[in-house]
């Protein structure tokens, strides 16, 4: 009441409008926005970067680009691709040191697929691959002078892929390591022979031979692994001209051969549960110190071991225009003996498609034929999705073989985008 | 213009030193807190980013009291399937021995995906870290600083001497904080750039909470598993007693800041008291000159912010340099010496101003505006209300210590609880003081009435009465002085007992006659001394015996502490002092397998008792604490083990020996030898007092920036006197008038405000000499026994005591300065306060 009476006194007194247009409480309540909206500004000014963000784990940097080794590596540190030893004619091949490494190349790798069936019901069919590459940082001649036990000094990166396709589960699993030669966390030497990356390792069991071959893999992450003993059925082949594989119309080899046929027997790893499975594998060994040339968009590359005893190899570079660069085919007969195929005489068709999660589409079932040899197969994978989708990413996977012959193999798709 | 402002900015204009005063008291406050609040968050910061740096995004690291075999990591790696990461890790110098600390990181560059991501996410070229010999990335931000180019040669210090770095490239951008002062590069050269082919300093994990166990069953003797968070934690918080104590000083700063505040808002107010009551009879509601009175605070409190941010930035860049190196001296080497302006700091810097200068508003402005509608309110009941008011608060008192004493008796109460019960006990101490004001005012009062000199001694009796009845406006005045002069004098006190507790300390410990000390130009170097000069000052007839002492972390219960072992002659022995035990007993228990000595910090860190069994990581077999010593020297805790036999040829030799020698020996002549042995260029040889003065010397570093704060205390103490005498004073400029109008000479009238001043300020001195032993004794006995756990011994010194009435006394003459002034001044100018009612009715009808 009284308040109100004070209201009333203070319009009569006059000035009334005067006071409506300069309330205090507008005043204030603008300069009290004014002061929490300075306040707010500079809370959402970009905070400088305080102790702790951005030191996390940051998943986007999680990736070591294999590309800048692999690639152009040696452009980008600085060095000549003629700086490291390249793959040239008339160097034959001499075993068992040309089973380790030539750290004098600038890449080198170990292959190994397998296809594999449980021995035991329900029978589950696998896929198998584990590769050792080995990068080279900088040439020999490059390497610091002064002579050191030290392996941290070498200037070598190995990398580990292993894979594993469960063809009934329709899942395959795929895990990447990297290393250093360092407090000998990876490498290859020693006698017997011996490639390793940490717990991942290739082992042959006698010096002076790579086969037989012991290998053993484990990866917590991704809870695959396995144990296998290999054996081989048939001696080893040296590809192309006495081990000289030519890669482009510019004169760039590798050096290059192959185990085709090897027993493999043992145990597979599995979210914990050991199975017990038998089957065929392939190994190669390649090492050069070129990179694909300007035009090579990147290869296809098949291994089919067919029940005739026979295996079927064929690779082809595609170039970037889209036609078909130099490729090669060769049968390798029970025996053991390699017999080129010329190009022509083999029909190669794609039959369809599949489109990775990553947004890749690759090519999926394919059709070969080779006339003269009465070959007509069919090829296609056990599982559309075997992408290795790691550092690098290409389709590397297990398929069947159906048609005139009967088998199963390894296909590797580099170089699609 | 709305009228009403312009009454309230007129009566600011009248008044500019009031205005001042209020701007004075909140850019003070906000100030101290800016700068201190700026100071503590940039030191965290800093040493959370040296941790981040070090430990990159692990979970565990393994440490060992030797270089680790890297066939560790091989085993950890292949055979157990762990994440783990090498890790070798040095301070250097850039440049010249004096130049900026740079903490080198070295780790498997290829590896960013794991462990070491954090500090290596940006090498985007790690293949020319790892082919380039000794090359390096650098910090952009240092970069910049240094004036370093990508691909330049780079001269650093380490211990072992001068070496030169390629600097390959720069991390981070230009002002990222992350990578300052940083120097990465690859294990393999920095292996050899140390010459530690084959060994690392540490390994870094990334563990499942599965796998601890595993690895710690892995581990060999002599290694121990670390967890990263604990270690992040305690590397962050090492320095918290610190900082906190910092902040409680800046907290007291803005606390007599915000009490002069008040105390010149009430005074302001009351002042105008007659105006707005002319106000409500023109018919303003009281809701709406609140709010007049609320958007003049906010002005004013917003003004007084923005200057004390503005200046609290520009001390906190001054308080850093001294916080940084007290943090170095005692506790752990932080190379990062950045001022990390964030946003939230400033606005807390602003908050505590404008709330508190709201908070400290809102009271008067309530018993102001109920008041103005009683315009015929006299200032006697104005007076008789403060002195009920003053007489209710005497009620708390009893309250307030049992309170205090509650919090301080509760079982595990920490250095929070003690910085709350020492706060209860000055407020308590607070409400004392009118009271005792009034006392010791009547007291005088009483016995010059009935002195026979009464009429010489007239104006000091009406000088001592007008205190007493002016309480009102002065009461918050003088609790405000006090607490700030008692802030002054406790500070002093401690520092003084600390002083005198560490020199004996340090007397007693140097014991020995020369000392040798490896002599560095980085710290934590792993060098030592060599031992080929110990067996030859051994082989010396002067010398009579040897200590030596090595030392490295050590972890136990989760708290990382300094291990010590040490070779102790028996007069080395005699340096210690033991808590509650015979020392000849605590000795004959140390010689035996398994003993081992506590350091006072330690056994109150982890509530170690004499005899207690414990486990420090890494050992297979548990020690017994023979005794625990005083210890001011390493504030995280110590322990001493008796030293290894030399065994084990890889564990580092002693960094410290003292050489005790015969009576009569020359020490002179045995440095000079020691000097010219071969070897002894990386030592340095001291004499006991030469270590003396240098020990000393660290301590007046580390107790600069507390000395800074008292000054600073001390400073807004001064101005809160000044500024609140002043206005005393200048409120009594009309009663002066009238003082004047009864024929009081200008020399009489500048001697009774002389007086005024001098018996306010002698009171509120007097009272601070109780309060600061208080506050001393809070500081030593719970403050630093908690923070630090060092047990101080009193030093009271009688002239730090006697300091503050006189200060107090020279402050209030120095207000009086002014306003005498004014006397001399001739006609007092027309109407200011309530003679002057009238005036201000005239001016607002003018105006109309």
């Amino acid at each position: 009441m009284k308040r109100d009476s004070m209201k009333k006194s203070s319009r009569n007194v006059g000035g009334a409008s005067r006071w409506r247009r300069m309330r205090p409480g507008r005043l204030g309540a603008a300069l009290l926005v004014l002061l929490v909206g300075a306040g707010a500004w500079v809370y959402c000014l970009p905070t400088p970067p305080s102790a702790l963000s951005g030191v996390g784990p940051s998943e986007e940097g999680a990736r070591f680009s294999l590309g800048q080794l692999l690639g152009n590596a040696p452009q980008q540190a600085g060095f000549e691709q003629a700086d490291f030893e390249q793959a040239k004619p008339g160097q034959p091949l001499v075993f068992p040191r040309d089973h380790g490494e030539h750290p004098g190349f600038h890449h080198e790798w170990w292959y190994l697929s397998a296809n594999v069936q449980e021995i035991r019901p329900p029978f589950r069919r696998f896929g198998l691959q584990l590769t050792q590459f080995r990068f080279a940082l900088a040439p020999l001649s490059q390497a610091d002078g002064a002579p050191t036990n030290n392996h941290w000094l070498r200037p070598q990166v190995y990398m580990g892929h292993l894979a594993i396709t469960h063809v009934r589960a329709g899942e395959h699993r795929r895990a990447e390591r990297f290393s250093r030669p360092g407090a000998g966390l990876a490498g290859v030497g020693g006698s017997p022979l011996r490639i390793w990356l940490e717990n991942w390792t290739l082992e042959a069991e006698s010096p002076g031979s790579l086969v037989p071959l012991r290998l053993q893999a484990d990866d917590a992450g991704t809870g695959i692994g396995a144990r296998l003993q290999l054996r081989a059925l048939k001696p080893r082949v040296l590809q192309g001209d006495a081990g000289l594989s030519v890669k482009n119309s510019r004169g760039d080899a590798s050096y290059y051969y192959s185990y085709p046929r090897l027993s493999a027997r043992g145990r597979l790893n599995w979210d914990g549960e050991a199975i017990e499975v038998a089957g065929l594998a392939w190994f190669d060994h390649e090492w050069s110190s070129n990179s694909l040339s300007a035009e090579q968009a990147g290869w296809d590359w098949f291994s089919l071991q067919l029940d005739s005893g026979e295996e079927l190899m064929f690779y082809r570079f595609r170039n970037r225009d889209g036609r078909e660069g130099l490729s090669h085919v060769v049968l390798i007969d029970p025996q053991g003996l390699p017999r080129p195929v010329a190009r022509q005489a083999l029909q190669f068709e794609t039959l369809g498609e599949w489109r990775s999660p990553s947004g890749v589409t690759y090519p999926a079932r394919w059709r070969l034929q080779i006339d003269t040899l009465g070959v007509d197969i069919q090829v296609k994978p056990l599982l559309a999705d075997q992408e290795m989708d790691l550092s690098v990413r290409y389709w590397e996977g297990a398929v069947a073989v159906s048609g005139s012959h009967q088998g199963y193999g390894y296909v590797e798709l580099a170089g699609y985008e | 213009m709305n009228l009403i402002l312009l009454a309230f900015v007129r009566h600011y204009l009248r008044h500019p030193w009031m205005l001042g005063t209020l701007l004075c008291g909140v850019v003070l406050g906000v100030t101290v807190v800016t700068a201190v609040e700026l100071t503590n968050h940039s030191v965290r910061a800093n040493l959370a980013q040296a941790n981040a740096q070090l430990l990159g995004r692990s979970t565990h690291r393994i440490l060992a009291d030797k270089p680790i075999d890297e066939a560790l990591l091989r085993q950890l790696r292949t055979d157990a399937g762990i994440e783990a990461e090498p890790v070798l890790q040095r301070y250097l110098r850039v440049g010249a021995a004096d130049g900026p600390l740079f903490q080198l990181i070295a780790a498997d560059s290829l590896r960013p995906s794991r462990a070491g991501q954090g500090r290596s996410e940006v090498v985007s070229d790690p293949a020319s870290l790892i082919t380039t010999p000794n090359s390096v990335l650098i910090g952009a931000i240092s970069a910049r600083r240094l004036g370093i180019e990508r691909g330049a040669s780079l001269s650093v210090q380490r211990g072992e001497g001068e070496v030169v770095l390629q600097v390959i490239g720069v991390l981070g951008a230009d002002d990222d904080r992350r990578f300052s002062q940083l120097l990465i590069m690859d294990i393999g050269w920095a292996q050899r750039l140390f010459g530690q082919a084959g060994q690392l300093d540490a390994l870094d994990l990334v563990l499942q909470p599965a796998q601890v166990d595993r690895v710690r069953a892995l581990l060999p003797a002599g290694h121990y598993l670390v967890d990263s968070q604990a270690m992040r934690a305690s590397g962050e918080g090492i320095a918290d007693a610190l900082l906190f104590n910092l902040s409680a000083l800046s907290l007291l700063a803005l606390l007599v800041g915000l009490l002069l505040v008040y105390n010149t808002l009430t005074f302001s107010l009351l002042q105008r008291q007659p105006l707005f009551g002319q106000l409500r009879c023109l018919g303003v509601t009281a809701g709406q000159l609140y709010r007049y009175i609320m958007l003049e605070l906010l002005l004013l409190s917003v003004v007084g912010c923005l200057g004390g941010l503005w200046v609290g930035v520009l001390l906190a860049d001054q308080l850093l340099v001294l916080v940084t190196r007290t943090v170095n001296d005692l506790y752990a080497v932080s190379p990062l010496q950045s001022l990390v302006l964030t946003p939230k700091s400033l606005l807390l810097g602003c908050l505590a101003g404008v709330g508190g200068v709201i908070l400290a508003g809102l009271l008067p402005a309530r018993r102001v505006v109920q008041g103005a509608a009683h315009p015929s309110r006299l200032r006697i009941t104005q007076e008789w209300h403060a002195r009920q008011r003053l007489r209710h608060a005497l009620w708390w008192v009893p309250g307030l210590v049992l309170s205090a004493w509650l919090i301080l008796v509760w079982p595990g109460s920490g250095l929070e609880a003690g910085f709350a019960a020492l706060t209860l006990l000055l407020l308590a101490g607070l409400l004392v003081v009118p009271g005792l004001l009034r006392l010791f005012v009547s007291g005088a009062a009483g016995f010059l009435a009935g002195s026979k000199r009464r009429g010489r001694t007239g104006l000091l009796l009406m000088a001592l009465r007008e205190c007493s009845r002016g309480l009102s406006r002065t009461a918050i005045a003088v609790q405000a002085l006090t607490l700030a002069m008692a802030a002054t004098v406790g500070i002093a006190l401690l520092i003084g007992s600390f002083r005198l507790t560490l020199t004996d300390w340090l007397q007693q410990r140097l014991s020995a006659d020369i000392y040798l000390t490896v002599r560095s130009v980085v710290p934590d170097a792993p060098q030592a001394l060599p031992t080929t000069l110990l067996q030859a000052a051994a082989a010396q007839p002067e010398v009579q015996a040897i200590s030596t002492a090595r030392r490295r972390e050590a972890q136990m219960a989760g708290h990382r502490f300094m291990l010590l072992s040490r070779a102790l002659p028996a007069a080395a022995r005699q340096g210690y002092r033991f808590i509650g035990a015979d020392a000849a007993a605590v000795w004959a228990r140390f010689d035996q397998p398994g003993g081992i000595l506590v350091s006072e910090p330690l056994a109150r860190r982890l509530g170690l008792q004499r005899a207690d069994v414990l486990r420090i990581d890494g050992f297979a077999d548990p020690f017994q604490v023979a005794g625990i010593y005083y210890d001011y020297g390493y504030e995280q805790g110590r322990a001493i083990v008796p030293a290894v036999p030399p065994s084990d040829p890889e564990a580092t030799g002693p960094r410290r020996a003292g050489l005790y020698l015969h009576d009569g020996a020359s020490v002179v002549a045995l440095i000079d030898w020691l000097n010219r042995q071969p070897g002894a260029e990386n030592v340095r040889v001291v004499d006991a007092e030469g270590l003396l003065a240098r020990s000393l010397a660290i301590f007046e570093r580390t107790f600069l920036v507390t000395e800074v704060l008292r000054v600073l205390a001390l400073l807004v103490a001064f101005v809160a006197m000044l500024s609140a005498l002043l206005s005393v004073q200048m409120e009594r400029q009309p009663e002066m008038a009238l003082y004047r109008a009864l024929g009081f000479s200008a020399w009489e009238r500048t001697r009774l405000l002389l007086y005024q001043g001098v018996i306010l300020g002698g009171v509120c001195g007097l009272a601070a000499i109780p309060m600061g032993l208080l506050l001393a004794w809070g500081l030593i006995d719970l403050i630093q026994l908690r923070a630090f756990g060092w047990t101080l011994f009193y030093r009271i010194d009688p002239l730090q005591l006697v300091q503050a009435p006189f200060l107090a006394m020279l402050t209030a003459f120095l207000a009086t300065l002014y306003p005498a002034w004014r006397q001399w001044q001739g006609v007092p100018r027309r109407g200011s306060g309530r003679l002057s009612v009238s005036s201000a009715s005239a001016a607002a009808a003018k105006k109309r």
